[in-house]
């Protein structure tokens, strides 16, 4: 049975107005903010297109930084506040890019699609009122399915822009938000609008998509109570948390003993994702001294292959963390069982001990789940296509300029080249900006010769 | 008064609620009562109220932390095994 929403994306309207940017950078993670901010500041007209009701992609979901400690939303929020602010940077969210295709005169015609929010955007003050009254609740996406959140909602306290919208597919139709919202906002009428966008170059900053840890069943994810991921465990400590303090999803009750079981989808053939996802054991490491911040008495163990502490302060970090009492077992998770009460158990080779088969049993088990690429973007060119790496990344024919990609005027940002941690990103993000102006001069010189 | 939008779009598309969507609405709202009644008298933890009203702890910890994050319940103390305990707020 066809959905609602895709009974209402057949009704979308074509706008005939043409639309014209020097750079459209589509997702708004931290590489497409930064590469946005970066173009529009050197005076370049920016089209940013971000498929999410909100801007900010997975770094304004984490709680803090490694090595720094420095607090991941307190960082982003300014970025998504300048972007949404900035008056050569057009924003579209909750929009899609449906096909992109090559103009000899002109660089690229893209054409995107601007989902209806069934909320009138210039009117909506973002007061709740609609989330509050709507009887049906719904996993939050954003909180990893930790809580719910309502079929009308605001994605975050914290989103830009901080819009209502309406998760048609979970609506009833019961009319409760439009009778309620003080503004008279809510449309249901409201259609799908495809436009046609001429830029002159694109970057692609799409990021990665997480690993599934279902995937890997002997871990139990899913059928395993208070077996959760690391991405979970990121919502549990940030400020915006979904539950009052960090506490097991199945009962409410404050882990004493946490497990933490990195490379769980990386390094790992059997779910087809051979490389390291690079940022797991400091995200882990992370999140191990945060917890015995949030809970002093804990024990943390990390089962660990290989600990890669290759930054600047990463070294010094991980011993950080040793000083502060984390245990760490070399030794690889063969199998996670259900324990008694809610507890976990695992089995595991300590490899130091000779690669005796040893079982542990914690409150709670973290799967350090991996970065795996989302180039779903590159199904979109139409007659020309951009190449991938072995692994489903995005590849630049150029070793020497990572940023390139074999398109002309299309340039990548972020973890859509492969997983990095947000410094690695950001840098990466500002180089895509500097070869895309370069580029842009040269083609208005050109056309200004013409 | 005016017609709705949502019923506008009801009668346009010929649209029928799926009975998925209309047992989750009746489900959380009798889960809900449930809960609140539950913690009417006296703050409770998560595994005390599944106890009393025979719900999974699973989804009794769900809904507590979505009434939660509503401003509906708010936690008050914990206790020596490490569970919070909940009551309406006021
Ligand atoms: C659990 C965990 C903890 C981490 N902790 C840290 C840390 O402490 N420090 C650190 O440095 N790094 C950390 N990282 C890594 C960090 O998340 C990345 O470095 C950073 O988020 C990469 O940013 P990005 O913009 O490239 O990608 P993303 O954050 O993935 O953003 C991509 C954006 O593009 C959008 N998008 C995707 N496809 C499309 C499309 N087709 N059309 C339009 N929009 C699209 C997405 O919705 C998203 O908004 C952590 C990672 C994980 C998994
Ligand atoms: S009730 Fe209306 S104004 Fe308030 S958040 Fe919802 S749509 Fe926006
Ligand atoms: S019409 Fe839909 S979104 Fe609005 S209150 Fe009813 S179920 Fe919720």
């Amino acid at each position: 049975m066809s959905s609602l929403f895709s009974k209402i994306i057949e009704r979308a309207e074509e706008v005939s107005e043409e639309k014209e940017f020097d750079a459209v950078v589509i997702g708004a993670g931290i590489a497409g903010m930064e590469a946005s901010l970066d173009l529009a500041d050197m005076g370049y007209s920016v089209l940013l297109i971000e498929k999410e009701p909100t801007i900010g992609g997975k770094m304004f979901l984490l709680s803090k930084v490694f090595p720094t400690l420095d607090c991941a939303s307190c960082i982003s929020t300014p970025k998504m506040a300048a972007v949404a602010h900035h008056p050569n940077i057009t924003l579209w969210t909750y929009s899609e890019v449906l096909k992109i295709r090559r103009d000899s005169e002109r660089g690229y015609v893209l054409r995107v699609m601007k989902k209806p929010r069934f909320v009138d955007e210039s009117a909506c003050t973002g007061c709740y009122t609609c989330e509050e009254v709507c009887p049906i609740d719904v996993p939050k996406e954003l909180d990893f399915n930790l809580r719910a959140r309502r079929a009308a909602y605001i994605p975050f306290d914290t989103a830009v822009p901080k819009i209502a919208v309406i998760d048609i597919d979970n609506c009833i139709l019961c009319g409760k938000c439009e009778r309620e919202c003080p503004v008279n906002a809510i449309n249901f009428l409201q259609k799908p609008k495809i436009y046609t966008v001429k830029a002159k170059s694109i970057i692609i900053a799409t990021g990665y998509n997480l690993f599934q840890a279902e995937k890997k069943e002997q871990y139990g994810f899913g059928t395993i109570p208070n077996v959760v991921t690391s991405m979970q465990m990121e919502r549990l400590l940030s400020p915006t948390r979904p539950f009052n303090h960090v506490l097991r999803p199945m009962d409410g009750k404050e882990p004493a003993s946490i497990g933490y079981v990195l490379c769980t989808g990386s390094k790992d053939r059997t779910v087809g994702n051979p490389i390291c996802s690079q940022v797991c054991c400091m995200y882990s490491i992370k999140q191990a001294q945060l917890i015995l911040g949030a809970l002093p008495l804990a024990d943390v163990t990390i089962y660990y292959m290989d600990i890669r502490a290759y930054g600047k302060g990463f070294e010094e970090f991980y011993n950080q963390a040793q000083a502060m009492g984390v245990r760490f077992i070399h030794g690889r998770v063969a199998k996670v069982e259900k324990g008694e009460g809610g507890s976990v158990k695992v089995k595991y080779e300590n490899i130091d001990e000779g690669g005796k088969l040893e079982t542990a049993e914690h409150d709670l088990l973290v799967l350090s789940v991996g970065l795996l690429p989302n180039c779903e973007i590159t199904k979109v060119f139409n007659g020309i296509s951009l190449s991938l790496d072995e692994f489903g990344w995005l590849l630049s024919p150029d070793p020497t300029n990572p940023v390139k990609t074999n398109l002309e005027g299309v340039f990548a940002a972020g973890c859509s080249t492969g997983p990095k941690d947000i410094p690695d990103t950001v840098v990466q993000a500002a180089s895509a900006a500097a070869e895309c102006a370069a580029y842009l001069k040269k083609v208005n010189i050109i056309a200004e010769e013409r | 008064m005016t017609k709705l939008t949502a019923q506008e779009l009801r009668d346009m598309l010929n649209i029928k609620i799926p009975e998925r969507l209309a047992k989750i609405s009746k489900e959380q709202a009798t889960a809900r009562t449930k809960i609140i009644s539950a913690i009417s008298d006296r703050p409770k933890t998560i595994p005390e109220i599944s106890e009393e009203i025979k719900m999974p702890v699973e989804k009794v910890t769900w809904n507590i932390m979505t009434l939660y994050r509503y401003g509906v319940v708010e936690p008050v103390e914990k206790t020596d095994e490490g569970y919070y305990r909940y009551r309406v707020r006021k």
